[in-house]
C-alpha cells in the first residue's frame, strides 16, 4: 500500500507541557480517518504539523514523500479546515472563496457554487458577521471543493445542525467515491461518522492508544451486564475497563475479545452482551485515568 | 502556479482600507485644512504637516496586515514565504501609487498658487526640493519605510509573541535614551547638510533591515 503520510517519534512540547509524544503512524492514499480523542489530546496540534502550520520540537513527518514545511508541491496537495480557522475582518464570503478557488489547484468551482446554495450562504456578507453554523460551512464548503489529495477536517462542523451535518457527510461520501482522495476527520461526534471511517486513530495525552481499520474494532470491548454474582465469575481474567452497580444488576465494560467459549457461556447465562461502539470505545478508553489499557 | 500572485489578488481584496482609505484620511486632513485656511487666511500662509496622516496611516497598515491576512493564507496551504513576497509586491505597487498621487497633487496645489489660499499642504519646502522624480522618490521611500516599520513590529509579536513586544520596546526605548543622553549637534547638523533626497537614501537600509528581519521571522511563524 501507497502511504501518503508517514510520522515518526513526533514529539512537540510546550515550556510545560507535551502536547504530542513520540507519536507514529502512516496514512494510505485514498482512505478516510478518523482522528479521534477528548479535547486537548494532541489532535490539533498533530493536524498543525502535519500542514507545516506549527513546527515540530522532535520527529519526522513525510507528506507526500516530503517535509510538509513551506514546501509547495506537498502545499498544493493539502486542504487544512480547522474549526479556528481566521479570516480577514473585511472579507465577505464570495472573497473567502474567490481566494479558496484562487489558491488550491484542483478546485472545482461547480461542487463550491452548489454547496453555498444547500447551505444558503450570503455572499456579500462578512464571515465576521456569520453565525457559527454559517462560518462552519464555508469552511466545508472550501474543503470539499477544494479536492485536494489530502483533506483535513478538524471539527469541521461547530454549531451545525443534524440537517446540515448529514449534508455534509453525505456530500463528502459522495464526492470521495467519484474523486477518490485521502480524508482525515477529527471530530467528537464520532457515533455520526462512525459509518464513513475506513480507519481510526485514537489519540490520548498525545499519544496514540489505538492506530487499527475500524473493522478490526468490533473484538476491542464488550459491555456485559447481568447479577453481580454471573457476572464476577465471568470476568475474573478480564481487562476491565469500567464497571457500575445498580441494585442487583452490575454492568461491566471489558476489554476485547471473548473466546467462543465464553461467548457461549455468556449466552448461557442469558447475560445482555454488546460490542461496544466506537464511541463508546473512545469515551471508555480515554477517560481511563491509569491508561494501562493498550 | 505562483502562490505570491494569489496572494496580491487576496490583498487587492481589501482594497478600501489599502488604498482607498489612506488616500481619504489624508484628503479629509486637507479639508479640514482648506477650510482653516480659507476661514483665516493668514497673510503669512498656512504650512501644514498634514501629510503625515498618510504616512501614519500606512504604517498602521503595515502593523496589522499580519493579524488580518497572515492566519488566513497559511490556512490556505500557502508558504509563508509566498505570502512574504506577495505581500512586498503589492505594499511596492501602493506606495508608488500614493507617492504619484502626492505629487499629482503637489502639482495641482504648485499650479493653483497653493489653491489660492497659500495653502502648503503637498508643496512643503524642503521635503519638496529637487526634480519631480526625486520627490516621488522621497515619498515612495517614506511610505515604503513607515509600512515596512509597522510590519517589522508585527512580525516580532506574531513569532515571539507579547513578550517579544515589549523587549522589543524595551530596546527601543535603552536606544533612544542612549542616543537623548549623547550630545545631537552633530546629528543635527548632519541631517541640515542633506537633501530629503539624500535623507530618503538613507531610509533605505533601515528599510531592507526591517523586511530582512520580519522575513526570518515570519518564516518560523506559526499559526
Amino acid at each position: 500500500m501507497h502511504n501518503i503520510v508517514e510520522v515518526k517519534g513526533l514529539t512537540k512540547k510546550y515550556s510545560d507541557v507535551t502536547a504530542v509524544n513520540q507519536v507514529e503512524f502512516q496514512i494510505e492514499k485514498d482512505k478516510i480517518y478518523g482522528l479521534l480523542g477528548k479535547n486537548g489530546a494532541g489532535k490539533t496540534t498533530i493536524m498543525q504539523m502535519l500542514t507545516g502550520q506549527i513546527f515540530p520540537s522532535h520527529g519526522e513527518i513525510k507528506v507526500f514523500g516530503e517535509s510538509p514545511i513551506e514546501n509547495q508541491v506537498v502545499l498544493n496537495q493539502i486542504c487544512f479546515i480547522k474549526e479556528s480557522q481566521k479570516y480577514p475582518d473585511v472579507f465577505r464570503v464570495i472573497d473567502v472563496i474567490e481566494t479558496a478557488a484562487s489558491i488550491f489547484p484542483n478546485w472545482d468551482q461547480e461542487v463550491a457554487d452548489q454547496l453555498l446554495e444547500e447551505f444558503r450562504l450570503p455572499l456579500k456578507k462578512r464571515m465576521k458577521k456569520l453565525s457559527r453554523g454559517m462560518f462552519s460551512s464555508v469552511g466545508i464548503t472550501i474543503g470539499l471543493a477544494s479536492r485536494a489529495p489530502l483533506t483535513i477536517f478538524d471539527e469541521p462542523y461547530l454549531g451545525l445542525d443534524a440537517v446540515a451535518r448529514n449534508l455534509f457527510y453525505n456530500y463528502l461520501l459522495e464526492d470521495y467515491s467519484a474523486h477518490p482522495r485521502t480524508v482525515i476527520l477529527s471530530t467528537h461526534l464520532i457515533d455520526e461518522v462512525s459509518k464513513l471511517l475506513e480507519h481510526v486513530i485514537v489519540i490520548d495525552q498525545g499519544e496514540v492508544l489505538i492506530d487499527e481499520e475500524t473493522d478490526q474494532l468490533h473484538d476491542y470491548g464488550y459491555t456485559l451486564t447481568g447479577t453481580k454474582k454471573q457476572i464476577e465469575s465471568l470476568i475474573k481474567e478480564k481487562n476491565i475497563i469500567t464497571k457500575s452497580t445498580l441494585g442487583t444488576l452490575t454492568s461491566v465494560t471489558i476489554k476485547g475479545p471473548l473466546s467462543k467459549k465464553e461467548k457461549e457461556q455468556i449466552q448461557e447465562l442469558n447475560l445482555d452482551l454488546h460490542t461496544l461502539s466506537l464511541q463508546q470505545l473512545v469515551v471508555s478508553l480515554t477517560s481511563r485515568k491509569d491508561g494501562e489499557l493498550k | 502556479m505562483n502562490q505570491s500572485f494569489n496572494i496580491m489578488k487576496m490583498h487587492l481584496r481589501t482594497k478600501f482600507t489599502l488604498i482607498y482609505l489612506p488616500v481619504i484620511i489624508m484628503l479629509f486632513s486637507f479639508s479640514i485644512n482648506l477650510i482653516i485656511a480659507n476661514a483665516t487666511n493668514p497673510k503669512e500662509g498656512i504650512y501644514t504637516g498634514g501629510i503625515a496622516s498618510i504616512y501614519i496611516y500606512i504604517m498602521i497598515i503595515g502593523a496589522f496586515i499580519i493579524k488580518e491576512t497572515f492566519p488566513f493564507s497559511i490556512g490556505m496551504s500557502v508558504r509563508r514565504a509566498d505570502y512574504f513576497w506577495g505581500t512586498l509586491y503589492m505594499i511596492v505597487l501602493v506606495t508608488i501609487c500614493d507617492a504619484i498621487i502626492l505629487n499629482i497633487l503637489n502639482l495641482i496645489e504648485t499650479m493653483t498658487n497653493h489653491w489660492g489660499l497659500n495653502l502648503h499642504f503637498f508643496n512643503l519646502p524642503y521635503l519638496n526640493d529637487g526634480p519631480i522624480w526625486q520627490q516621488i522618490f522621497i515619498q515612495f521611500s517614506i511610505l515604503f519605510h513607515l509600512f515596512y516599520l509597522g510590519f517589522f513590529s508585527s512580525s516580532v509579536h506574531r513569532r515571539f509573541g507579547k513578550k517579544g513586544l515589549i523587549v522589543l520596546m524595551f530596546i527601543t526605548g535603552i536606544i533612544a535614551s542612549v542616543i537623548t543622553l549623547l550630545n545631537l549637534a552633530p546629528l543635527f547638523h548632519w541631517f541640515a547638510q542633506h537633501t530629503a533626497f539624500q535623507l530618503s537614501l538613507w531610509l533605505i537600509p533601515f528599510t531592507f533591515f526591517y523586511i530582512i528581519i520580519s522575513y526570518l521571522f515570519l518564516r518560523r511563524a506559526t499559526v
